[in-house]
């Protein structure tokens, strides 16, 4: 059983603007991420607590939110356990978060200004120019809001932030081949976007997402790619 | 059930109800006392109806009724037939002909249900077999997310739901039989969109929705 060690991390406790469940949840996410907590194993609740330095309460409240976001899998009354972070989970949720991106272009070309699309393309051009993985989560993460808040869906918001990242830290980092994945993607989006084709734009975006999990899968299944970097 | 669960379908069901209004405060305290639990399970409700996009939660100062509109409605039911929708291209990837014959004996017995409390139940069954066929603990987690906007009665309410669902449930099996994904998801995701429109106009019957001040 390889659970979290049992003493204080100081690296998991909350960072500045994170609330104590927003930490509890980045640390379990890590866990899972790097294998040390297997699937169908039941959460440590009280080492987790411990690790992070809160009570037993944010780790409750972070179990809500990991639930909906599909790492784990709570049982009334028995706790929660771990889900498998396997070739499959990976698939999926990369095949969900390409159609909410899709279904976010569509939207947003319903209600486009000609002002809205020149600073989605000055968006788009700052990401195909982007060098390194700091510059380009960047550039992709200010697209991506750009994109999401044309789309004006409240409910859209609310499924994408129920969608947390697999990948600890920067997925750019992390993923070979991924930088030019993601700008040949977001440059098929937007060019559906200006031409104010839905359907294409939607299909670009389950294509981009489709590709970025074969690589992450690709990643993952490499011996020790789940904590290779992480360990230098 | 678990008590966070039963506040969170309350409110649900307040906000549907129109006994809370979009605007309207939670409060937390009277909550528990109005349904004798602690304060614990209500804070849990009020994170999973804040993931879920039925109250806001700003810093210190509450949660907030965040209200329907007719887009909203037609979002939420879109939202929804693609997460359903990517649920059935993958049974139709992979599903036997045993469990396809499954399929078909679950739809047969919805056909001849002979009333919506039955039909209600048999449907969710038959959702919650496909999305066991499916094998996708991420696509379970998203429709935790994407739950009906109706978590009860909903045929009740909607009187065009159930020929709109046994005609998509039908399509959608002979997509499955034929193992067409793309057309099985495209059916699914039709279907879904036409309970939208349903409860738009059903919403908009009953003065549910918040209607948009004219511009």
């Amino acid at each position: 059983m390889s659970g979290p060690s049992g003493g204080r991390n100081s690296r998991a406790a909350p960072r500045d603007g994170e609330t104590g469940p927003e930490a509890v949840a980045r640390y379990i996410r890590k866990l899972i991420f790097e294998g040390r907590l297997e699937a169908g194993q039941r959460l440590p609740q009280d080492e987790i607590a411990h690790a992070v330095g809160v009570s037993r309460i944010p780790v409750r409240e972070a179990i809500i939110s990991l639930e909906r976001e599909g790492w784990l899998r709570g049982e009334n009354h028995r706790g929660a356990f771990v889900l498998p972070l396997d070739e499959r989970a990976v698939t999926d949720r990369f095949a969900l978060y390409g159609r909410f991106h899709g279904f976010a272009a569509r939207r947003a070309i319903d209600h486009l200004t000609p002002e809205d699309l020149d600073e989605l393309e000055a968006l788009a051009a700052k990401l195909a120019d982007a060098t390194g993985a700091t510059a380009m989560e960047r550039a992709n993460g200010r697209y991506l809001a750009k994109l999401v808040s044309l789309a004006a869906s409240n409910r859209l918001r609310a499924v994408l932030r129920s969608t947390s990242q697999i990948v600890p830290g920067n997925f750019f980092a992390s993923v070979d081949g991924s930088i030019e994945i993601q700008q040949r993607g977001i440059a098929a989006i937007q060019a559906a976007v200006a031409a104010g084709e839905r359907e294409r734009a939607e299909q670009a975006s389950i294509d981009l997402h489709a590709e970025q999990a074969a690589a992450l899968v690709a990643v993952m299944q490499r011996p020790g790619g789940r904590t290779g970097r992480a360990r230098g | 059930m678990s008590s966070a669960d039963q506040v969170a379908n309350y409110v649900r069901r307040a906000i549907i109800s129109g006994q809370l209004a979009k605007g309207d405060r939670l409060r937390q305290d009277d909550l528990a006392d109005d349904l004798g639990v602690s304060r614990i399970p209500v804070r849990e409700a009020i994170i999973a109806l804040d993931r879920e996009g039925w109250v806001s939660v700003e810093a210190n100062r509450g949660a907030y009724v965040t209200g329907l509109d007719a887009a909203d409605v037609r979002d939420h039911y879109e939202l929804r037939g693609l997460v359903l929708g990517l649920t059935a291209r993958r049974v139709a990837e992979a599903i036997s002909d045993e469990d396809l014959h499954d399929l078909e004996q679950r739809v047969r017995a919805m056909r001849a249900a002979a009333d919506l409390d039955t039909f209600s139940s048999l449907n969710e069954r038959f959702l919650a077999r496909l999305l066991s066929l499916a094998d996708s603990p991420r696509l379970r987690a998203a429709l935790l997310v994407t739950p009906s906007i109706l978590p009860d009665g909903f045929f009740d309410v909607v009187p065009d739901a159930r020929p709109v669902q046994e005609k998509g449930l039908r399509q959608i099996l002979r997509h499955l039989k034929a193992r067409d994904p793309e057309k099985a998801d495209q059916a699914m995701r039709a279907t879904l969109r036409q309970h939208g429109d349903a409860v738009v106009d059903a919403f908009r019957q009953s003065g549910l929705l918040v209607e948009p001040s004219p511009a």
